[in-house]
């Protein structure tokens, strides 16, 4: 008995062991994904502009872009399906060890406050960047699962597919994935679905949430973060295709909500929702995501308005 | 708080229980450490609420047709055993006299034959009704429309109850054994429905037979070290089977089977082979952790695969492979139909008519009769051709293992398409050997990332060295192996269980049999 449980501790150890080679190759990674998120969370970092918001701000603001027109440093913080209180937490996982920026830019999206705000998406890409307090917290306040994630190999490492593990393979021999060229200081392109269909005759759902309490409560506490590090912070709203705009019903009324906010808090509003961007389908990815070369017309409409906000 | 504590529960507790599920790793330790902490009189009922709560996990309704069937099944065998009683007292009472034959009697009148009957009808309607009465409809919906000329009129199959192939063939089996006055009847209906529902061989077997299982629920069990020891070695490579190969195999199979107009013949014969692999990883993969299971509670279940991938001949294979499905064929239906003891002819007939049925249990398609159809049809032709040679004895060695792998290959194509048009597609493809290596490599790189058909592969590399082991045991001679080299295969084996599985559950193919 003494014997077996000797190994049952090795194995064990094993897996820890095992999870922390996976974990480090995971970091390794130069390019992608993997990458962004590690330059995110763990490294120090000292940009002018970071971009927060969810999958719509990743692929809106082409970083690279912001960079040769302004001379500042800027890095996309935009996460996949992320909602304000996540956003919020990757803000501060992001501050935890990086400088503070001098603009944070928060990308609003009014049709999806009927999402569940506790909703993590693809979140096991999150647990090799778990030691990063913050986000750890922030992660946590959402799905409680993320204690056992942390600490028990067992419970995580069944969420990891081969997808992960190939990653951390190609971080440790230096390969570069297929697709993590896309990923460019942060931005990366929204994939186009070709079974979705035409955006001119897809039927699309209708939007009628009104803005849930929790998402001003977590704006005031960015506009308190950014405050107190001294960041000035914009709030940006990209457009979405026409057809989808439509659909949210009270879109007009949102806007305004938050035009409202934005002036008693002195927070300026860039406001490209009726760009002319949200007429052509070729733009976009499906209704509320640009493609590649939208994220590159609107990221150069976005600083045409921004510059009036460059201090010197 | 409370909402906490209710996204627990609908997260975990009202999803079916598969063995490689958290409600299921939650639910085991419960239920053993209760077992071993309960008087002994308690343990085989609360193993029978842990069934029920197990099975009933599916579908709350699944219960109540298994208590049904258990509780006629029960009944029957005890009013079988009544009836031979009556008949031996009344010999007993007149001494000296002949036993009475009526000449006239129909076949009811035979001790307990009616009661047999009850039975059997009641678990074959059980069957027929849920698994194949809309195979039966759509067939004849067809046949009569080739005559009258219209449109066939299809019905979509029922729901199956999950493993009720199994279990109906533990109680039946049963029923025919007390008729046959091989076993004594059960008086405690408790020990003969923990015996039916037993939930590590509820749902995909082994079949087991009571006078193997059943009587140990009579016994007292021990908590000992070997069976925890054994029991965690059985399963965690049961495990292994089915998260690391298993699981994996079916991203490259089910794409390529699901369409496949779309693919290269080479491609389909590969996928073909994965799907051999597949196959065996998950259900055999189910049988060891049931096994393993088991022996944490102290009972064994029978042997169900003998690693039948090795085999070198049909024959052989059939001696390996599913052993406790095979000797109930055997022992319930081919000894029913008369088995060697007719004619030549009759014997083969036999032989074939239990593959056919046997394709035909493991599902209500055509693809599985054609499946059954094929091996039956080989199986015979190995029969004579080992009657008319004198080659019984001689070893095939590699060339027999070669013909073996392809074709079970082939046959298991059959098994696995999804209709009858789809295996066309697919034969006709592979037998018209336009292949292409390049083609298929790329139809297999654009199914997926690379990277987990290596896992895959890799899986099937550590399959077949284990099994070489086990079946020449190379590794087992030496000296260290008790000691060391096992311990260290399986801590290695557990570690990489969690690295390269798959463990976005599929459900195991054999439930739905």
């Amino acid at each position: 008995m003494k014997r077996s449980l000797i190994f049952v501790c090795f194995a064990i150890a094993l897996l820890y062991v095992v999870r922390s080679i996976e974990y480090a190759g995971i970091k390794k990674n130069k390019q992608g994904e993997f990458a962004k998120l590690r330059l995110a969370f763990e490294d120090k970092n000292n940009f002018d502009l970071v971009v927060i918001g969810s999958s719509r701000a990743e692929c809106a603001f082409y970083t690279p872009m912001i960079d040769s027109s302004t001379g500042l440093t800027s890095f996309n913080l935009g996460m996949t399906g992320a909602t304000m209180p996540f956003i919020r937490s990757t803000l501060e996982a992001y501050l935890e060890n990086s400088t503070s920026p001098k603009y944070v830019i928060l990308n609003l999206d009014l049709h999806s406050f009927a999402d569940n705000p506790d909703t993590i998406y693809s979140f096991p890409r999150y647990f090799a960047f778990l030691n990063n307090e913050k986000l750890f917290q922030g992660l946590k306040a959402r799905d409680h699962r993320f204690t056992y994630f942390k600490y028990l190999p067992f419970y995580s490492m069944p969420f990891y597919s081969a997808r992960y593990f190939s990653s951390s393979i190609r971080g440790w021999i230096g390969k570069v994935g297929k697709y993590d060229p896309d990923y460019v200081q942060g931005f990366a392109p929204y994939v186009k679905n070709n079974k979705m269909g035409d955006l001119d005759t897809l039927s699309i759902p209708i939007f009628n949430t009104p803005a849930p309490k929790y998402e001003w409560d977590e704006i005031a506490k960015i506009d308190s973060i950014c405050k107190k590090n001294n960041s000035k912070l914009i709030f940006v709203l990209a457009p979405i295709f026409h057809r989808w705009e439509v659909n949210v019903v009270n879109y007009g009324q949102l806007k305004q909500q938050f035009h409202s906010y934005a002036d008693l808090n002195a927070i300026p509003f860039i406001d490209l929702s009726e760009d002319s961007i949200r007429f052509n389908k070729e733009l976009y990815s499906d209704g509320p995501h640009l493609d590649k070369a939208g994220a590159m017309l609107f990221t150069s409409h976005f600083i045409q308005d921004f510059r009036q906000y460059i201090r010197p | 708080m409370p909402t906490t504590y209710y996204r627990l529960l609908t997260t975990y507790f009202y999803q079916p229980m598969l063995f490689n599920s958290l409600h299921f790793m939650i639910f085991l330790p419960v239920v053993f450490i209760l077992h071993w902490l309960i008087p002994v009189v308690w343990r085989r009922y609360l193993l029978l609420a842990a069934s029920y709560y197990f099975y009933m996990s599916w579908n709350p309704w699944f219960g109540i047709l298994l208590a049904g069937t258990t509780i006629i099944d029960w009944a029957a065998a005890l009013k079988i055993q009544n009836s031979k009683l009556k008949i031996e007292k009344t010999k007993i009472q007149i001494p000296n006299s002949k036993p009475q034959i009526n000449n006239q009697q129909s076949t009811f009148n035979i001790p307990g034959k009616g009661w047999l009957l009850v039975s059997i009808i009641t678990n074959l309607a059980c069957l027929a009704g849920f698994k194949y009465f809309a195979f039966a409809y759509n067939t004849f919906s067809f046949t009569g429309s080739l005559f009258a000329g219209n449109h066939p009129h299809y019905i979509e199959a029922i729901i199956i109850p999950i493993g009720l192939s199994f279990y109906t063939f533990h109680s039946m089996g049963y029923v025919i054994d007390v008729y046959r006055g091989k076993l004594k009847a059960e008086n405690d209906l408790g020990i003969f429905a923990v015996f039916v529902s037993f939930f590590p061989q509820l749902v995909a077997g082994p079949i087991a037979r009571f006078t193997d299982l059943g009587v140990q629920f009579h016994e007292r069990k021990y908590l000992t070290k070997e069976n925890i020891i054994l029991g965690t070695r059985i399963a965690l490579w049961g495990f292994f089977k089915k998260i690391a190969i298993a699981d994996r195999l079916s991203d490259y199979v089910n794409p390529l089977f699901n369409h496949p107009l779309n693919y290269n013949g080479l491609s389909l014969l590969i996928a073909g082979f994965f799907f051999v692999v597949q196959v065996y990883c998950d259900f055999s993969g189910y049988s060891d952790i049931a096994t393993g299971v088991a022996k944490f509670f102290g009972y064994n279940l029978q042997l169900n695969w003998r690693r039948p991938l090795l085999s070198k001949s049909l024959i052989e294979f059939w001696q390996r492979n599913h052993i406790s499905m095979t000797t109930w064929f055997r022992d319930y239906l081919y000894i029913g139909l008369g088995g060697n003891r007719g004619t030549y002819k009759r014997f083969l007939l036999n032989v074939f008519l239990v593959f056919l049925i046997s394709g035909l249990w493991h599902g209500a398609s055509w693809t599985f009769v054609i499946w059954g159809a094929m091996h039956g049809v080989f199986y015979l032709i190995e029969i004579l051709i080992k009657k008319n040679s004198k080659i019984e004895n001689r070893k095939f060695g590699f060339v027999g293992w070669i013909y073996l792998i392809t074709f079970h290959t082939i046959s298991l194509i059959a098994f696995r398409a999804n209709n009858f048009s789809d295996l066309g597609i697919i034969y006709s493809k592979i037998f018209s050997f336009h292949w292409n290596l390049n083609t298929a490599y790329l139809d297999f790189r654009t199914l997926k990332d690379f990277f987990p058909l290596v896992l895959a592969l890799f899986g099937i590399v550590f399959l077949f060295l284990k099994e070489l082991n086990e079946e020449y045991g190379y590794i087992n001679k030496n000296p260290y192996y008790k000691n060391w080299l096992r311990p260290i295969f399986y801590t290695l084996l557990f570690v990489l269980l969690f690295t390269i599985g798959n463990f976005n559950a599929n459900e195991f193919i054999y439930f739905h049999f």
